[in-house]
């Protein structure tokens, strides 16, 4: 029997009677990270890192939450669970568990650049490896987060000598608080739609420390606007909503926007290859740095990664797994923080 | 070419007229004299003939990056465009900050026409060679001119 099982809830690990990221709801659920594909409604019991639990808590309102901190072990019917940072988001982890001398990993989803916020990813040696695979083809390869901050500093100053607003599209949770924490130094004001506002208020009531921002309000005089910044999520885009900001140059930051066609098709102005996942190099480091004998890929270019692993001697196979649709499900979990803070 | 490579992007991807046609305008004010009147060519649909064919052009790609043909695949079928697949596939030059001549567009155009009827090796060294020293985007839109691809939403009226 597998220390883990790919059920149609989610990972299992039946010694310990717990899921890793369940998509349906559990008895005993452990959470890697908040996005909303990752952490569902409706379980009894939810552990996470202490970092993850008050955005737990704005997405999924009131629940019970035990948290803990990196590194630190938790028995569950004779099973060592430890949470290692992943590096995707704030809080973010991945999950080590042991059991008689057997180790697996559940990376969630991870990147392997160390983006200032959201804590530097650990390797953490096991026996099998689940791995995400978003971005898991040779195209991918990102350029570092300096290079590509200049990139969008570059495009902000251009548009606001052409008396443009630049909106910049980010998920609200993550990529957002990440690319808030670039925008700060060119010292303009940033703007920022509700969805990223309750993420920043819920963060600043936990002790974070980041930049000033304002809401958009239906109030917000438009000369406050033009030239400024202006962070709102994917869901925000092309709605009525970004008619304030006219005139103005929307720049989408995503890992997909490496392709040309995928920026065409998002009809945006600029895209930045600005992702929170790691790329083909960076998942094929996190793989050797396992040292694990067996893999299992997940979410993402699942077949073409295991594939390429297994023809380097790396045994590996696909899962299917209900995760990957961060862009699809942004919009259900705002409304959720609507409801929850309006209550 | 990095000049040219930044007007194919935003003729490429943006959807507004307006920024297809500051773009346009954009490159004019600043290109060289040879560049335009090929950059006006080129987009009128006379650019010079093709001097390899695709498949040989990824089989180098392959060489160069170890990639195995169903990978390319994988990724050809994800970019949907040779060109660019190729362009993502090749590493990038060592050192980004390193100084590396800029060649322009008409240098390579004009090493096209000359090498047309060479040998496949004489063609194979010029554009490995020329990859080492490109950018992503560059290497694009050399690749495009390699493989005649370029169908770029100017009208000829």
């Amino acid at each position: 029997m597998p220390l883990i099982e790919f059920s149609d809830k989610g990972l299992y690990c039946r010694q310990g009677n717990f899921y890793i990221d369940p998509w349906k709801p559990v008895e005993k659920a452990i959470i890697t990270h908040a996005h909303s594909d990752h952490a569902r409604w409706g379980s009894k019991y939810y552990l996470c890192h202490h970092l993850t639990k008050p955005l737990l808590q704005l997405r999924l309102g009131d629940n019970v939450y035990e948290s803990v901190d990196w590194n630190e072990p938790v028995f569950i019917n004779g099973v060592k669970v430890s949470l290692h940072p992943a590096g995707h988001i704030i809080g973010s982890a991945q999950i080590r568990v042991e059991h008689h001398g057997e180790v697996w990993v559940a990376s969630g989803d991870y990147k392997t650049e160390d983006d200032g916020i959201s804590g530097a990813f650990e390797p953490v040696q096991c026996n099998t490896f689940i791995t995400e695979s978003t971005f898991g083809l040779p195209i991918y390869k990102w350029k570092k987060q300096a290079a590509i901050f200049e990139d969008i500093k570059n495009w902000i100053a251009q548009n606001k000598n052409q008396k443009k607003t630049s909106v910049l599209i980010a998920y609200s949770l993550g990529k957002a608080q990440r690319v808030l924490m670039l925008l700060a130094e060119i010292g303009l004001p940033v703007f920022v739609h509700g969805a990223v506002w309750n993420v920043h208020q819920a963060l600043l009531n936990n002790g974070w420390k980041l930049p000033e921002v304002q809401r958009v309000q239906p109030d917000t005089p438009k000369e406050q606007l033009v030239g400024n910044i202006v962070i709102a999520p994917p869901s925000a885009d092309g709605t009525p909503w970004m008619k304030k900001f006219y005139p103005y140059s929307v720049g989408v930051c995503s890992g997909w926007m490496q392709v040309r066609g995928n920026a065409r098709r998002r009809n945006t102005d600029a895209g930045f290859a600005l992702s929170d996942h790691a790329d083909w190099n960076g998942l094929l480091e996190a793989v050797k740095a396992t040292g694990a004998q067996k893999v299992f890929a997940t979410h993402g270019f699942q077949s073409a990664f295991s594939r390429f692993l297994n023809e380097h001697d790396i045994e590996a196979g696909e899962v299917k797994t209900a995760y990957g649709g961060e862009e699809e499900e942004s919009k259900a979990a705002e409304e959720n923080e609507e409801l929850i803070i309006k209550n | 070419m990095k000049q040219f490579a930044k007007l194919v992007y935003v003729l490429g991807t943006s959807t507004k007229t307006n920024d297809k046609l500051q773009a346009l305008q954009d490159y004019f004010a600043v290109a060289a004299e040879k560049d335009k009147v090929w950059v006006i060519a080129i987009f009128s649909g006379r650019r010079p003939k093709r001097i390899i064919n695709s498949t040989i052009l990824k089989g180098w790609c392959m060489e160069i990056t170890g990639i195995a043909p169903w990978l390319f695949d994988e990724c050809y079928h994800t970019a949907g465009d040779l060109a660019e697949t190729i362009s993502l596939l090749l590493p990038e030059p060592k050192n980004e900050n390193s100084f590396v001549a800029e060649h322009t567009l008409s240098y390579y155009l004009e090493t096209f026409i000359r090498i047309e009827k060479e040998d496949e090796l004489v063609k194979k060294q010029f554009i490995t060679n020329s990859w080492q020293q490109m950018d992503r985007n560059e290497k694009f839109v050399f690749n495009k001119l390699i493989t005649g691809g370029f169908r770029i939403g100017v009208s000829q009226t």
